[in-house]
């Protein structure tokens, strides 16, 4: 090979094999811009798609805890993935052991043992599946928060608290004026009546009820009946950071409260942070069960 | 149906415990809890909520071809993993690993998928 192209070839050689090479067809996205290994890596992005960090995690102090005001941009921390909870809530999965320690009365183990999930201890072959947000029904309350609980921006007014979730782009409002719960329920809500008091500067306490009875407490199926009443604590930690702990009480379906998350923590994300859209598609769920749910024989599973 | 499949599959299947986290609302009970991996062409991305599909075809050793249905994550799950809705087109040459329901239907639940270049997607954790 004549001298002068030695040099070239051998740059030539080294751009063609090297991995930073390969990465530079992939997609251009910001896990193909920072993979020079070969492969994609996890970078968190917003709507946008522009990489996201929790103002704490992006080396920012948090102040004080600001007084009756949960306002901001929030997600699962450390990481925001945190919040899928798919084999149910993070202080009470549905594995064996936990589930051991459900209060279950005898309907509530009746009706949760005719729920078929797609996890937990009742999972079962996608055929079998009798998950009402299979056929995406609105996933209700407080399966909000105990099934891909993701970003959820809190606005507040002088008279309500609103929570914005990404997980089928649904929203909340907590009456803060001073109401009391309704005492009777003419019309049960996917999301309930929800009212909330501060019970001191940092912490506001939601009670929810008139829940439609159709809808899972979480995603391995645990039941609830029209008795069901939900306890929110949201405690702003510091500026960047609210506790979240939710109880359950239903004495139809259990002999005593249960907590499926206890002080579960939620980060503040940048002001600009765009939500993404988490849609749940009738048609394009209509497309699963074409494609897969329906081709699939119950008698081919585990 | 069974040999058609079984002779679709490019590497031995692995056993593997792992299951994969995902934001979907069912689970792996479908799929044998083993890795398949398959070699094809993708036909067609449906980017769809709340899961997307690669769909594959794969040549078996008699020469019918395999339409291999492959789920994958959530767009709102995929995204950060640097998948678009224009990541994949009809004619790309792909290797899929998937927890797969190799005994009667090709359909399947994505783990990484590698680009004709060697370029690795992972679908969740790494």
């Amino acid at each position: 090979m004549p001298q002068r192209l030695v040099g070239p070839t051998i740059v030539l050689a080294a751009l063609t094999f090297s991995p930073l090479a390969r990465a530079q067809t992939a997609p251009p996205t910001p896990q193909a811009d920072a993979a020079a290994s070969g492969q994609n890596e996890n970078i968190h992005v917003d709507g946008w798609n522009r990489p996201q960090t929790p103002l704490e995690a992006s080396g920012r102090k948090p102040g004080p805890a600001p007084v009756r005001d949960l306002s901001g941009l929030w997600e699962p921390v450390p990481r925001y993935r945190d919040g899928v909870f798919a084999s149910g809530p993070r202080d009470m999965p549905s594995d064996p052991a936990h589930e051991a320690m459900m209060p279950y009365t005898a309907l509530g183990k009746e009706t949760m043992d005719s729920h078929k999930a797609g996890f937990g201890v009742n999972m079962a072959p996608i055929s079998q599946i009798n998950d009402p947000f299979d056929t995406c029904d609105p996933i209700g309350f407080p399966r909000i928060n105990l099934f891909n609980l993701r970003a959820v921006q809190i606005v507040q007014t002088p008279r309500q608290v609103l929570l914005l979730y990404q997980n089928t782009r649904t929203w909340r409002n907590i009456w803060t004026d001073g109401r009391e719960l309704p005492t009777v329920i003419t019309e049960p809500r996917w999301f309930g009546y929800s009212v909330g008091k501060w019970v001191d500067p940092t912490t506001l306490v939601v009670t929810t009820i008139g829940l439609d009875e159709s809808t899972w407490i979480d995603n391995t199926g645990r039941p609830h009946s029209d008795q069901l009443s939900v306890e929110e604590i949201y405690h702003r930690v510091d500026e960047f950071n609210i506790d979240l702990t939710v109880t359950i009480t239903d004495p139809k379906m259990y002999t005593k409260p249960w907590v499926p998350l206890n002080k579960f923590r939620l980060g503040m994300n940048s002001p600009d942070f765009d939500i993404r859209e988490m849609i749940c598609s009738v048609s394009q769920q209509l497309l699963f069960n074409e494609l897969m749910k329906d081709v699939v024989p119950a008698s081919s599973n585990k | 149906m069974r040999n058609t499949l079984r002779s679709s599959v490019l590497v031995a299947v692995v056993l593997s415990a792992l299951s994969i986290p995902l934001s979907a609302h069912h689970g792996n009970a479908s799929y044998d809890n083993k890795d398949v991996t398959i070699k094809g062409t993708v036909t067609a991305w449906i980017w769809a909520n709340p899961h997307t599909f690669l769909k594959v075809d794969v040549k078996d050793d008699n020469g019918n071809i395999v339409h291999w249905v492959c789920e994958n994550n959530a767009p709102s799950t995929l995204v950060n993993f640097g998948f678009t809705a224009k990541t994949f087109k009809a004619g790309d040459e792909v290797t899929v690993v998937m927890s797969a329901t190799s005994k009667t239907a090709p359909v399947g639940r994505i783990s990484r998928i590698i680009l004709a270049n060697g370029y690795v997607m992972h679908a969740s954790v790494q």
